[in-house]
């Protein structure tokens, strides 16, 4: 197996990168329709790419510093979507006429690729640190003049906060290894001569890390106030990327390399004396609880969003968190849920030209201004929220059947985002005067989001596939080929 | 208007169509009740209703979807997950289709209702409740179902909900969850302690909601809670355990899920006698379908507590029947005469049938059975 | 046969029932009616209690019919429900034959009276339900035989008197004829006669009893169709006789006073009888009280002048009827006791009394004043009435302290302060 071919996607985007800037180069003048063009067309084709990547002969242990596996192959295309629903709609937005945004986007996606299928921490240390930089970088192109030095100055702090977490953990790895490559990490701590202390170290540095990037509370902070004046694509869209990202490390990183199959029964169980599931557990119910808390608590729409899309992600986390084949499956095709979930989210509110700075005060009243607009967002919410008949209420069903005391918790998650959701419903169609101006949404855009909502609910209903899809991603961990 | 009455149409036919063919023998039978309660609602949509914007004939059908994907599901799981999630979408359609009101709270929106129903639904899933919790909770999420729209009396405009699809959406969901769920998956259970007593205690809330709505000052709110106890009967009925009741609630589920549809709004006209008998008839009035499946319903049993309930049905149905003496007609015609159009004739003509029926009082129940059992029932 | 699948013919012809003037169709359902009534006639013709009652009934048409030179679609229909609950043995499907019935005899007034009056014809469908309730539940818990007669005389009190309650049919105008009274005196018959009181033989003295608490504010007619009840109870046979009087309760004429010697007959014959199975001294007191304030309601009546020809045509008919039952029943002459005697006396010298001091217009003579009656619009109001209201309003902006809260949680400072507990979490760990 040749690792360069597994580098295809990452080269087209980077293709891409090189086309836009070529362009800026070249033009005096940058047209953004061209701009837009080359983007979709190199994320297109780095998405078909990454599809038929599966062809190649697959294995937990790649050789070298990248891998490809059913769950790297799931995440990578969850990444590629989601840039693509980013980029669907930034065809017309007002801000994307900056080449900046543009290249930097691409750049996002790109770094976001190497984060997830590399196979070496400092490689992945190094690409997350990347995305936080540009993402704070293009989150500031479209904000004012003068807060773009604030925010820049902020994302150089948060990446290097986040660069001495990475640093120390890659140090860690290599000093107690000898190695930072995952597979031979797992190989050193089978061999079970190491001291449990330096263990328990890293995989409290891994679990900071991924609750970090995935952002879920009280752990969010890495993208902060950037996103609070950006548009709807860039601000929820980086979260649901970084999110991923976040994922994957509590995947990859944690799960994946400090337990292992448990002889003779389909569940994980601890290689260190440290039960890392049980930590995952807890950093998932804090977050079940907090995620939509938080939301609920915010009455400025944009920032109690950018809190509720990350209650899917929590779901599945703690979801996975109980080690069992069948419920890991179901995690693993919730994160592609949440893409989705995102996507007709960030449609939705950039075809009514929703105010970033708008308080629920505005939100009141809205279904009577166009209740087809706002009922995609608010039958994407119900998905995010795992209400039936959406998928999540499926993983949430078959999560709840584990005989566990933390099953508490997710139902006390539903109540918080029953009620959030509930909320949203409610005022939509009260009694209330507007206190905005909404955009008209043309046709072609309220088919858009018919056929996407209509999709969430059939993959609610016909849950199969996507669960099967799951289940196949994770299939070489419990030595199913 | 016309686009979308054809695109609901078309999407109940091939919805059905897929069903049916996809059913096993058990629950063909299931796929035609369905088809026959969502059929029924867009036949009788007196006043376009469901065409009068996109969203509701989307939401319809996927309401419908989930019905007949619930009725064909092999675990009591994925019924009940389906269930919710058509639960779920009727109460969005309350919210998306009242008339605007003011304020905030949890008793004021019929998505409360919705949520603790899905609480309900993941609760039974916890492995450590004991089943007899876990049917408890399954009586409570129907019982909630039940009166989705209690939650919404208070607030402004809630009559306008009276007679509209949303509630005709209601019956049929809760009619049809409930009948599957009785037959199908517990069908002994109304014979086990302590179940038994549902057979007086849904009678027995019947009764004290009859006696709230008398506290209620618009006939319409009134003829809200009749039909919230209306599904409630039909429940009674298939949990009771007896075959014949088992045959009456289907057609009691029939009857209130096209009696709402059928219900007039149009200010009455002294003249109309048929509309005045339409009106009077979605109050389930001796002479009326409703009447007749009321009568089917209580018939009378062996068992004592189902005697017990049949009587405490008797007087709900009655205590709604004595708030029909504040019905005033007016002193004048109305000056915009209502329209006659062929979906009131035939609702007419069904109501007309509905009430003659009665007359087979003896030999319906056998001959249904019959039917029922050769083709392929659930028995 | 289903009997109510008879009367289901009839239903459709209910678009029928607005209009008077229907011409030959209107009579349609009143020839098949009659049709099926003699069917069953011949179907039943060993059992007096079956179609005897439903000739009387017919008689009663008959006789409303030649009065008025009219017949209505929707009374006709009622009547042919009446007719259906008098043949069926089932106390259930007497009870719907009871409803049907009403509901078309309030169709009918429903479409005679004015626009402003119409409101009770509907009010009329509530009590006539109401009033059959008693027996409803009475079937429906399957209460045992003296429960169920006590929870049947319940509902005929309600149904057929107007004291102390109001009847369950009202109308505003006095009609001049109490044919609708009879036609509900029809439904009371049709659930006494599917009971056997041979298990409860104190049961006639006992409604002789009640009757007469009752008689204190009802009127003659309501009176003498309860005792023929009464006698019913005791005898089918000796009811149907007295049962061949009521075509004379129509209207009141002269022939009240025919009325008012069967009704003393009745009395005599169910103290007589009672005196078998009761203490002397009981049945002695009793009878005489209530044969003292039995005789207040006959004597107080206010006698119409009709034609001679309506008069002898009322009587005619019920000597027919006499005629008739005593040709094909099996009828004894019993004979007078002292007990029956002492009932005779008593109503005969009660019924002077008031007879001769009514013209002085003694309030202890007049009929006592009902209660107002609980199903009335405008009597029972709650108090209480939960409108719709307003909803509490929520902070739907920002606070100051949730927005310091949320800035915070976005700034450096709490990246910072992550990194610190994490520093703790190792510590700890660590320990």
């Amino acid at each position: 197996m040749s690792n360069y071919q597994l580098l295809l996607p990452q080269c087209t985007l980077l293709m891409g990168v090189l086309v836009l800037a070529l362009f800026e180069i070249v033009d005096k003048k940058f047209h953004h329709y061209q701009g837009w063009v080359v983007h979709m067309i190199a994320l297109s084709l780095a998405m078909i790419q990454q599809t038929l990547l599966y062809r190649l002969p697959a294995s937990l242990y790649g050789t070298g510093g990248m891998i490809l596996d059913g769950t790297t192959q799931l995440f990578s295309l969850s990444v590629l979507l989601l840039s693509i629903l980013i980029q669907i709609n930034r065809r017309a937005g007002k801000y994307s006429s900056q080449s900046q945004t543009a290249i930097l986007t691409l750049g996002i996606t790109f770094f976001s690729l190497f984060a997830i299928q590399s196979n070496r921490v400092l490689f992945s240390v190094t690409s997350v640190l990347a995305m936080i930089w540009l993402s704070h970088g293009v989150l500031a192109t479209e904000t004012k003049r003068k807060e773009e030095s604030n925010l820049i100055y902020s994302g150089i702090i948060r990446g290097v906060i986040f660069l001495v977490v990475g640093t120390l953990l890659v140090t860690l790895c290599m000093s107690i290894f000898g190695e930072s490559q995952m597979d031979e990490i797992q190989r050193v701590i089978v061999r079970g001569r190491l001291r449990q202390g330096p263990v328990f170290v890293v995989e409290v540095l891994i679990l900071f890390l991924g609750a970090l990037v995935l952002g879920a509370p009280p752990f969010g902070g890495l993208l902060g106030r950037a996103r609070n004046h950006a548009s709807w694509s860039l601000s929820m869209g980086l979260t649901g990327v970084f999110a991923i990202v976040g994922i994957n490390i509590f995947i990859r990183w944690g799960l994946l390399v400090f337990t292992r199959p448990a002889i003779g029964v389909l569940e994980l169980e601890s290689l260190s004396g440290w039960n890392i599931l049980t930590v995952i557990r807890v950093i998932a119910v804090v977050g079940l609880i907090l995620t939509p808390l938080f939301a609920i608590l915010d009455r400025n729409v944009r920032g109690s969003l950018n809190f509720f899309i990350l209650n899917p992600f929590v779901q599945a986390l703690f979801a996975a968190s109980f080690g069992q084949r069948e419920i890991l499956g179901g995690a693993m095709a919730q994160v592609i849920v949440a893409v989705i979930i995102i996507g007709l989210l960030i449609s939705s509110f950039q075809a009514l030209d929703f105010s970033p700075t708008a308080s629920l005060s505005q939100w009141v009243a809205m279904g009577r201004v166009d209740v087809l607009t706002c009922l995609s967002i608010i039958l994407a919410l119900s998905s995010a929220a795992g209400l039936a008949p959406f998928y999540g209420s499926y993983l949430m069903q078959k999560t709840l059947s584990i005989n566990s005391a933390f099953a508490v918790v997710l139902l006390f998650n539903v109540v918080l985002s029953g009620f959030y959701v509930g909320r949203l419903i409610t005022l939509a169609f009260q009694k209330g005067g507007l206190h905005g101006n909404f955009a008209t949404v043309s046709r072609s855009q309220k088919i858009w989001f018919t056929v996407q909502f209509i999709a969430l609910i059939f993959m609610g209903i016909f849950w199969q596939p996507l669960y099967k899809y799951g289940a196949y991603s994770i299939r070489q961990f419990f030595g199913e080929t | 208007m016309k686009l979308r009455v054809i695109t609901v149409l078309l999407g109940l036919l091939s919805f059905s169509g897929v069903a049916f063919f996809m059913a096993p023998a058990s629950r063909e039978l299931w796929v035609i009740l369905a088809f026959l309660c969502f059929g029924g609602i867009l036949v009788f949509d007196l006043y376009d209703q469901i065409a009068s914007q996109w969203m509701n004939p989307i939401i319809f059908l996927l309401i419908y979807a989930l019905i007949l994907s619930a009725v064909l599901e092999v675990g009591v799981e994925g019924f009940w997950r389906d269930f919710a999630g058509a639960v779920f979408l009727v109460s969005l359609l309350f919210e998306q289709n009242a008339n605007q009101w003011t304020g905030f709270g949890a008793l004021r929106t019929t998505l409360t209702p919705a949520l603790i129903f899905l609480m309900l639904v993941f609760a039974q899933s916890l492995p450590s409740l004991p089943p007899e919790v876990s049917y408890g909770f399954s009586l409570a999420a129907l019982i909630m179902a039940s009166y989705l729209e209690l939650f919404c009396i208070f607030r402004e405009g809630s009559a306008s909900n009276a007679g509209s699809f949303m509630s005709a959406l209601r019956v049929a969901c809760v009619g049809v969850g409930a009948l599957f769920y009785c037959s199908v998956f517990v069908p002994n259970l109304a014979h086990q302690m302590p179940y038994n007593i549902m057979s007086v205690v849904l009678p027995g809330i019947a009764v004290l909601i009859a006696l709230f709505s008398a506290f209620l000052n618009h006939w319409r709110r009134r003829q809200t809670l009749f039909f919230c106890n209306w599904s409630l009967f039909i429940f009674w009925e298939a949990l009771s355990g007896e075959d014949f009741r088992l045959y009456a609630a289907i057609g009691a589920l029939l009857g209130g899920a096209w009696t709402v549809m059928m219900t007039l709004r149009d200010e009455i006209d002294p003249e109309n006698y048929k509309q005045l008998y339409l009106k009077l008839s979605a109050w389930g009035i001796p002479g009326s379908f409703l009447f007749t499946m009321i009568i089917f319903g209580i018939s009378p049993s062996q068992d004592e507590l189902l005697r017990r309930g049949s009587a405490l049905w008797v007087l709900s149905f009655f205590i709604f029947w004595a708030g029909l003496r504040g019905f005033k007609i007016p002193k004048e015609r109305p000056s915009a005469r209502p329209s006659w159009s062929w979906r009131e004739s035939l609702a007419l003509v069904v109501t007309l049938v509905g009430a003659s029926l009665l007359a087979g009082v003896r030999i319906l129940p056998t001959v249904f059975s019959d039917i029922w059992i050769r083709a392929g029932g659930i028995k | 046969m289903n009997e109510l699948l008879l009367c289901a013919i009839f239903i459709p012809l209910l678009f029928l029932a607005p209009r008077k003037n229907v011409g030959a169709i209107g009579w349609v359902p009143v020839i098949c009616g009659v049709a099926c009534t003699s069917y069953f006639f011949w179907l039943h013709v060993g059992e007096s209690t079956m179609w005897g009652g439903v000739t009387v009934l017919l008689a009663m048409t008959v006789s409303e019919a030649l009065e008025k030179k009219s017949l209505s679609v929707p009374l006709s229909i009622s009547a042919l429900f009446f007719a259906q609950s008098l043949l069926t043995p089932s106390t259930g499907i007497v009870i719907l034959c009871i409803a049907f019935g009403d509901l078309f005899l309030n169709i009918e007034i429903f479409v005679n009276s004015e626009i402003s009056e119409k409101n009770r014809a509907i009010q009329n469908i509530c009590k006539g339900l109401f009033s059959v309730l008693p027996v409803t539940f009475g079937v429906l818990l399957g209460v045992g035989n003296i429960g169920f007669i006590g929870l049947m005389a319940v509902t005929t009190v309600l149904r057929l008197f107007s004291w102390p309650l109001p009847r369950w049919i009202s109308e505003k105008q006095k009609d001049p004829s109490y044919f609708k009274l009879l036609v509900s005196t029809i439904s009371c018959f049709a659930l006494w006669h599917v009971q056997d009181f041979s298990t409860f033989p104190e049961w006639p003295m006992i409604w002789l009893a009640i009757v007469a608490l009752l008689s204190l504010g009802s009127e003659y007619a309501e009176v003498y169709a309860a005792l023929t009840l009464a006698v019913f109870s005791l005898s089918p046979v000796y009811g149907l006789l007295g049962a061949t009087f009521w075509p004379l309760l129509v209207h009141r004429g002269k022939s009240a006073y025919l009325v008012t010697l069967v009704a003393l007959a009745s009395g005599v014959l169910v103290c007589d009888v009672s005196s078998r199975i009761l203490s002397e001294n009981t049945v002695y007191t009793l009878g005489a009280l209530t044969a003292i304030i039995l005789a207040r309601p006959f004597a107080f009546y206010e006698i119409e002048n009709r034609l001679w020809v309506n008069e002898s045509k009322d009587i005619f008919l019920s000597l027919v009827l006499l005629g008739f039952f005593i040709y094909f029943l099996p009828v004894k002459v019993p004979d007078i006791g002292p007990a029956g005697s002492v009932f005779a006396g008593s109503f005969l010298l009660s019924f002077i009394v008031v007879r001769s001091l009514r013209s002085k217009h003694l309030k202890f003579f007049s009929p006592f004043r009902g209660l107002k009656d609980p199903l009335d619009q405008n009597v029972f109001v709650p108090g209480v009435k939960f409108n719709e209201r307003a909803g509490t309003q929520i902070n739907l902006d920002e606070g100051y302290y949730l927005s310091r809260f949320y800035s915070a949680l976005e700034s450096e400072s709490y990246l910072v302060w992550l990194l610190g507990l994490l520093g703790v979490a190792i510590y700890w760990g660590l320990k």
